[in-house]
C-alpha cells in the first residue's frame, strides 16, 4: 500500500475503469468527499482515460497487459467487466490494496471464492441494501408489527426499448462472462433480497432461464430462506414487462417497495385503504446516494475496522444463488 | 409481405411490431444484439441481429418487401456525447437502409414533425430536428441513385404503451391528483399513435400512395384536451386544469418599491442586511417597502405551491404539423384504443 504522509491527509484511491459507472458515480462521490481524492484513472481505451483524467484534474493510466503497472494507491475501485477483474485483484492482494469491487462481483461463484482466498479487504457495491425504502423494509420485518413475514416476490424488468448498446459490449456479447440479466440485474435484485433476510441460508427450490442467442434474457426462481421458512420468488425479464417492485407478504399487511424511496402498506387481504412511508433522510433515495454511503462504509472498513467480513461485504450469499439459480435451470456459466 | 424494421427494440419499433404482426403482416425485427432481441425471441418473431450501420450486415434487409427505418443515432447516449459518431452511424443506417433493400422492394424512413423547425414552433436549431432534416435529405439522395420506392414519415409525438411521452403522462395523472397542464385545451396536439403509424405503413404499401415525404398524426387531429382525457383514469378521480398563459407577473405596488425589488436583486447583500437602513426612509415609504416585500414573499409561496401541481412540455407550444399527409389512416379513438390492446398486454 502507498506510504501515507499523515493522518488527516486525505486516501488516495485508484480508479480502474473509466466507463460509465465510473464517471457518473464514483469518480464524482471520491472528489467530493473531503477524505477522499482521485489518485489516477485508468482505462484500457486511452482516449477516455485521458478525458477522465482531465476532467477529474489526475493522472491518466492507460492500460496494457500488466495490472501491476498500476500505480499504488491507498484504495482502489474496480468498474471494469467481471471478466476483465481478476489480474487486478491479484495485484492489489499482493500490495494489500482494499478494493471496492463493482457488481457482480464475480462471473461466479468459484471465482467469487477464489477472490476472498486472495485478498482479505474487499467489498462490492452492492448498493441498494442503502436504499430507504429497503432499510424500512427490513425494520418492519424486524418488528415484526404486521405478523410474520411469509413470502418475498422480487420483480425487475430491464428495459424493454432502446438499450444504445452494441452487439460487443460486456452486457450483450454472448461470449463475456458478465452479459445477460441474471448477473446484471439478478445481481441486484438478489442483494436486496439477501440484506431484507440477512443470517438465513436461501435455497434455490427452482429455477428457469431463458436465454436469447447465448445471452440471458429472462429468469424465474422458486426459494426459500430456511431459518424463518419465507417463500421468495423472483422474476427478472429484459423481453416483457414483469413488474419493478419488492414485495413482502405478512399476515396481516402487503409491503411493496419501488424503488429507492418508495413504500407502500396495503391490508393483506386487499381491503381498506394503504398508505405510504416517507424517506428516511439517513438512507438513500436515489442511486447516487446509495453508492456515496457504500464509500462511506468501503472507507470505514478498509482503514478502520480491525476485520472484514469480506464473504458479506462481497456479498458471497448473492452469487451463491445466482449459481444455484444456474443450476436449477440446467444452464452452464460461460 | 415481409416488413423488416431495422431497430425494432426501440419505442415506436416495437410498438410497430407487435401491431403488424397482430394484423397478420410478417414482421422481422431487425437489431443489433440479443439483449436487444429478447422481447421478439420471447414471441416468437423471426428476428435477426445485425448492425445496419455496417453494409456487409445490412444484407439483412435485401429478402424484404418493406424496409422500416426506425433506428436513430442519438448525440447523447449513456453518459456520452458522441456528435460525430452518431451523425456518421445516422447517415450510415439511412444510406446501408436503401443500398441494401431490393430494387422493388419499398424503404419508409421514420423522421418527425421537429424537422419542420420554425414551422410549427420548435426551435430551428435544435439538434434533433436538424439532424432528422439532414437524414430526409441524405434519403432521398439513396432513393434517387438507387431508384428505390421511398417515404419518409414525419411522426408527431408518438403516445401509447412503451412510449416515454405518454408514460410521463401516466406519471402525472396518477389517481387523486390535481394537475394544471399548461396548454391549450384546444390546440391540435400533434399526437400520433402507433396503431396510426401501421396504418400509414399499410396504405403507402398497398394503395399505394405517390413517393415522398409525408406529416403522420393521428386523423383527425387530437387536440391536448383529448390527449388528458385519453390518459385520465376514467374514474374522474384527477382533477385536471388547463391553463395556457402564464400566471399574472407580481404586483410591486408602487413605483418606488417596484424599482426598489429590482435594485435589491441585483446586489450581493440580501435584504436581511440592508432593511436596518430603512430608518433613513421616511416611515411611510419604509412600511409600505416592508408590506410590498411580505406581498411578494407570500404571492411567491402560492405560486411555487400551484406550480407544484403543473405540468408542462415543450410540444404543448407547438402548432399543428402541416401537411401533406397520408389519406386513408383516419382512426378514431376506440380503434386506436382497441388496436394498442396487443401491444398492452405485452409490453
Amino acid at each position: 500500500m502507498r506510504e501515507r504522509q499523515g493522518r488527516d491527509e486525505p486516501y488516495e484511491i485508484g480508479v480502474i475503469g473509466a466507463g460509465r459507472v465510473a464517471t457518473r458515480y464514483h469518480l464524482p462521490i471520491i472528489s467530493s468527499r473531503g477524505d477522499t481524492t482521485v489518485a489516477f484513472v485508468a482505462d484500457t481505451d486511452s482516449d477516455r482515460a485521458r478525458a477522465t483524467g482531465r476532467t477529474y484534474d489526475c493522472p491518466a493510466v492507460v492500460i496494457e497487459d500488466d495490472p501491476a503497472a498500476i500505480p499504488d494507491c491507498d484504495a482502489a475501485v474496480l468498474a471494469i467487466p467481471a471478466g476483465a477483474r481478476e489480474p487486478y485483484v491479484d495485484a492489489f492482494a499482493r500490495r494489500g490494496t482494499p478494493v471496492l469491487v463493482e457488481k457482480p462481483f464475480a462471473a461466479d461463484l468459484d471465482t467469487h471464492r477464489r477472490f476472498l482466498e486472495t485478498h482479505d479487504t474487499l467489498a462490492c457495491n452492492y448498493m441498494r441494501p442503502n436504499y430507504s425504502s429497503l432499510r424500512q423494509s427490513r425494520g418492519v420485518v424486524r418488528s415484526g408489527v404486521f405478523g410474520d413475514l411469509h413470502r418475498i416476490e422480487l420483480r425487475e424488468s430491464a428495459k424493454v426499448g432502446a438499450i444504445g448498446l452494441p452487439g460487443n459490449h460486456y452486457q450483450t456479447d454472448p461470449d463475456a462472462p458478465g452479459a445477460g440479466i441474471l448477473l446484471e440485474r439478478g445481481s441486484h435484485l438478489l442483494s436486496q433480497l439477501d440484506a431484507l433476510v440477512p443470517n438465513d441460508t436461501v435455497t434455490v427450490t427452482d429455477g428457469a432461464v431463458v436465454r436469447t442467442a447465448g445471452v440471458d434474457t429472462e429468469v424465474s426462481a422458486s426459494m426459500r430462506a430456511e431459518s424463518t421458512g419465507v417463500d421468495v420468488d423472483v422474476r427478472l425479464s429484459a423481453a416483457r414487462n414483469v413488474g419493478d417492485e419488492l414485495r413482502l407478504v405478512f399476515d396481516s399487511a402487503t409491503v411493496t417497495v419501488r424503488g429507492a424511496a418508495s413504500v407502500t402498506v396495503a391490508p393483506a387481504d386487499g381491503v381498506g385503504a394503504s398508505f405510504s412511508l416517507a424517506p428516511d433522510d439517513r438512507w438513500a433515495t436515489t442511486i447516487l446516494e446509495a453508492i456515496a454511503l457504500r464509500w462511506s462504509q468501503f472507507i470505514e472498513l478498509a482503514f478502520e475496522a480491525q476485520t472484514v467480513d469480506t464473504a458479506a461485504q462481497t456479498g458471497l450469499a448473492v452469487s451463491r444463488m445466482i449459481d444455484d439459480v444456474r443450476s436449477a435451470s440446467g444452464v452452464e456459466q460461460r | 409481405m415481409k416488413v423488416g424494421i431495422v431497430g425494432a427494440n426501440g419505442q415506436v419499433g416495437t410498438g410497430l411490431s407487435f401491431l403488424l404482426a397482430d394484423a397478420g403482416v410478417d414482421v422481422v425485427p431487425i437489431v443489433r444484439s440479443a439483449l436487444a432481441a429478447a422481447t421478439f425471441d420471447r414471441y416468437g418473431f423471426d428476428y435477426r441481429i445485425a448492425d445496419v450501420t455496417d453494409a456487409e450486415e445490412a444484407s439483412v434487409c435485401s429478402d424484404l418487401d418493406v424496409t422500416v427505418m426506425a433506428a436513430f443515432a442519438s448525440y447523447r447516449s449513456r453518459d456520452e456525447l458522441r456528435v460525430k459518431q452518431a451523425r456518421r452511424d445516422n447517415e450510415r443506417l439511412v444510406r446501408n437502409a436503401v443500398r441494401s433493400t431490393a430494387p422493388d422492394a419499398t424503404v419508409l424512413h421514420l423522421s418527425t414533425v421537429a424537422a419542420f423547425g420554425d414551422e410549427i414552433g420548435t426551435n430551428e436549431w435544435w439538434w434533433y430536428g436538424r439532424e432528422k432534416r439532414r437524414l430526409e435529405r441524405v434519403f432521398a439522395a439513396e432513393l434517387e441513385a438507387h431508384e428505390t420506392t421511398g417515404y419518409a414519415f414525419r411522426l408527431g409525438h408518438v403516445f401509447g404503451p412503451n412510449q416515454a411521452i405518454a408514460r410521463d403522462l401516466g406519471e402525472e395523472l396518477v389517481r387523486d391528483s390535481s394537475v394544471r397542464v399548461r396548454a391549450d385545451a384546444n390546440a391540435p396536439s400533434n399526437a400520433v399513435h402507433v396503431p396510426t403509424i401501421g396504418a400509414a405503413i399499410r396504405q403507402c404499401v398497398q394503395a399505394p400512395v405517390d413517393a415522398g415525404t409525408y406529416t403522420v398524426v393521428n386523423e383527425p387531429q387530437w387536440t391536448w384536451g383529448d390527449v388528458i382525457e385519453y390518459y385520465a383514469p376514467a374514474d374522474g378521480s384527477v382533477s385536471v386544469e388547463f391553463a395556457a398563459t402564464s400566471d399574472d407577473a407580481r404586483r410591486w405596488g408602487s413605483a418606488l418599491s417596484r424599482y426598489a425589488f429590482t435594485v435589491l436583486r441585483r446586489l450581493p447583500y440580501g435584504t436581511t442586511e440592508l432593511l436596518p437602513y430603512v430608518r433613513y426612509l421616511p416611515d411611510r415609504v419604509g412600511q409600505q417597502f416592508y408590506r410590498n416585500l411580505q406581498r411578494r414573499n407570500r404571492v411567491r409561496e402560492v405560486e411555487q405551491f400551484r406550480r407544484r401541481n403543473d405540468y408542462w412540455r415543450r410540444e404543448f407550444d407547438y402548432k399543428p404539423a402541416p401537411g401533406p399527409t397520408i389519406p386513408g389512416v383516419e382512426m378514431s379513438r376506440a380503434e386506436i384504443a382497441e388496436a394498442e390492446r396487443a401491444i398492452e398486454s405485452v409490453l
